[in-house]
């Protein structure tokens, strides 16, 4: 029983050296979640007339490549620019499929 | 089995090499590319199936034995084009000068068969030296293999030609019957008989590019349909080309996601007309305005400058354009561009690709020369292909439509489906003054002063036939349209006419004036 105050004293300063080392460690994770976060701060999204980042020449250049590929591939009615696959007869209605057969049949049946 | 994979491997890397590496790099220097170059960038990465990489001649005169080259100096096959299946030759010069012979025959044979039974267009390129002499009669007869399937395949799938070096001799025959001839400026030329030939037979001289150059065969001959600086921009032409048009006969040709409003009036064009009758405009640009913004791919823009003829889109479907162009000779209608508005109508007819006719023409074009060349037969080829198109017709006047012009370029009775007219227009028979010296010849005689006479007897003529409600009247012209509407009301007509259907008595086939 006489041990008994000595035991708490132990007790209580383990304790407290246990709480002081998770303190100061909480302290530092604190730290550096700051620094972390002051380094991987978000950039504001552009306002209407704030600053470009890109280079004004890069901008033009860019935009001058996708006109010229928007136009090259209406030129060449690449998949992108066609409103159907060629060759498919979906769109064409069964009167122009039906015609372009009498078109191109030479002579009527039975006169062959 | 590894081993006979193996020798199949060793085979085809050697099929690879074409000529050999001497030969290409001789190729590359002359600023040409390979066949087997061209193929790639022509079709679609990947899409390319090869047939016929192995095969080689079986001659051995004349030292051939030793030289057999795997693919006998044609690459053939069949691939993709933006997603499009084609059928595709491209003629080696790295083997033997790209000569032709029987094996490269059967090669070519089996494509063209290949194309016309699956309905896809066709696209050879063309770099050969000629007929390969040590095969002798054969090979001449190869030749005739090939032309014969060409006939056949032509008006059911689109053939286009690119020639990018030699094509001489019979080898000429082969592209001139295909739909499409496009040549590069610095490396080609076709002819019958070289100079060489000429010289000694006719005892004329004259240089490979004078006789059968790039800029002769696009401005004179009529023979080239497009003329691009290098190996690429001929391939680059030849995707466009094929955007307007269809896989086949009995298909349409594809149509775009449409780009530019349908609605669109451009104010310009009430404009475009100069009042002063005498004063020539640009139809090109008239043209550049109706149409979708940038979307015309002139053919034969050389040949015949008095007519333009190409391809554009309306709502981003595929039309064909035909139109007098007042800034050379006033647009008049001679023996060539008769020929080159009368097969480029036929082409759209063939493709099912309406077309749209911008009249301002003064007539035929008079004189001994034209007379003598045979203006009347070339003439009626303008007047047979519009009768005999059955596709969407539509013409629209934009000023003078004098005489046979005004018939011949898709009027009413030439089966036009619409005839629409700007107020500028002037539709009669003759020019006021040839018709004022016809009809007040007596009184002109007797005149005391016959030029103010004359002046007055022209003026009244104008003010009667120099417009376009008296056509209106009889029901000639279907609706005088402000200019700045043309491009909204082709558009709206086209949309009707879309499903149209017309058929000709049937027949073996026309008797066309050639």
């Amino acid at each position: 029983m006489e041990l008994l105050p000595a035991g708490i004293w132990i007790a209580l300063q383990g304790m407290a050296l246990v709480f002081a080392l998770l303190a100061l460690l909480w302290g530092v994770v604190a730290a550096l979640l700051r620094t972390e976060r002051e380094q991987a701060a978000p950039e504001a999204p552009a306002r209407p007339g704030a600053k470009q980042e890109l280079a004004p020449a890069l901008v033009t250049a860019i935009t001058i490549a996708v006109l010229t590929h928007r136009r090259l591939q209406r030129k060449e009615a690449a998949p992108a620019a066609r409103s159907h696959q060629p060759g498919a007869l979906l769109h064409a209605s069964r009167w122009v499929a039906a015609g372009r057969t009498r078109q191109n049949r030479s002579w009527p049946p039975g006169r062959g | 089995m590894i081993q006979q994979l193996d020798t199949l491997r060793a085979m085809r890397e050697r099929a690879l090499l074409g000529g050999g590496p001497e030969r290409i790099a001789q190729q590359h220097r002359r600023g040409k590319l390979t066949a087997r170059e061209r193929i790639a960038l022509l079709l679609d990465q990947d899409s390319f199936q090869e047939l016929g990489a192995l095969a080689t001649h079986q001659s051995s005169e004349f030292g051939m034995a030793e030289q057999r080259y795997p693919g006998d100096g044609v690459i053939t096959g069949f691939g993709k084009i933006n997603g499009r299946r084609v059928a595709v030759f491209a003629q080696d010069f790295t083997v033997l000068g790209g000569s032709f012979s029987v094996v490269q025959a059967q090669k070519i044979c089996r494509i063209q068969d290949l194309a016309l039974e699956s309905g896809v267009p066709l696209i050879g390129i063309n770099d050969s030296g000629g007929a390969r002499i040590q095969e002798g009669v054969r090979s001449l007869a190869a030749y005739g293999e090939v032309f014969v399937r060409n006939v056949l395949a032509s008006g059911v799938i689109p053939q286009i030609s690119v020639i990018l070096g030699p094509c001489a001799g019979g080898a000429v025959y082969s592209p001139a019957l295909t739909d499409f001839v496009i040549m590069g400026r610095s490396n080609s030329y076709m002819f019958i008989t070289g100079p060489e030939v000429i010289k000694a037979v006719t005892g004329e001289a004259v240089s490979l590019e004078e006789l059968g150059g790039p800029v002769v065969h696009a401005s004179k001959s009529g023979v080239a349909h497009l003329l691009a600086d290098n190996d690429a921009a001929a391939i680059e032409l030849v995707k466009q080309l094929l955007s307007y048009l269809p896989q086949n006969n009995t298909e349409d040709p594809p149509a775009i996601a449409a780009y530019d409003a349908a609605g669109r009036m451009d104010d310009a064009l009430n404009e475009a007309v100069p009042c002063d009758e005498s004063q020539p405009y640009d139809m090109l640009a008239v043209i550049g305005r109706i149409i979708d913004h940038d979307s015309f791919l002139e053919i034969q823009p050389d040949y015949a400058p008095n007519a333009v003829v190409g391809f554009a889109r309306l709502d981003g479907y595929s039309v064909g354009i035909v139109a007098n162009q007042p800034m050379v000779a006033a647009g008049v209608l001679d023996i060539n561009a008769s020929d080159k508005i009368a097969r480029f109508v036929r082409t759209c007819d063939a493709f099912n690709i309406p077309v749209i006719t911008f009249v301002d023409c003064p007539g035929y074009l008079p004189g001994v020369a034209q007379e003598h060349d045979g203006i009347i037969r070339h003439g009626a080829k303008v007047i047979y292909a519009y009768c005999e198109a059955t596709v969407p017709k539509i013409a629209v006047i934009t000023r003078r439509a004098i005489g046979g012009a005004y018939l011949a370029l898709s009027s009413k009775q030439m089966r036009s489906d619409l005839v629409y007219a700007w107020p500028s227009a002037q539709i009669a028979v003759m020019g006021a003054e040839g018709a004022v010296r016809i009809l007040h010849r007596h009184e002109l005689e007797q005149a005391a002063d016959r030029e103010a006479l004359e002046r007055e007897f022209v003026r009244a003529y104008r003010e009667a036939f120099f417009n376009p409600y008296k056509a209106a009247d009889v029901g000639q012209i279907d609706e005088v349209i402000e200019p700045r509407e043309t491009r909204p009301r082709l558009i709206r007509a086209l949309e009707l006419l879309r499903t149209k259907v017309q058929q000709n008595p049937p027949k073996k086939h026309g008797l066309f004036p050639v």
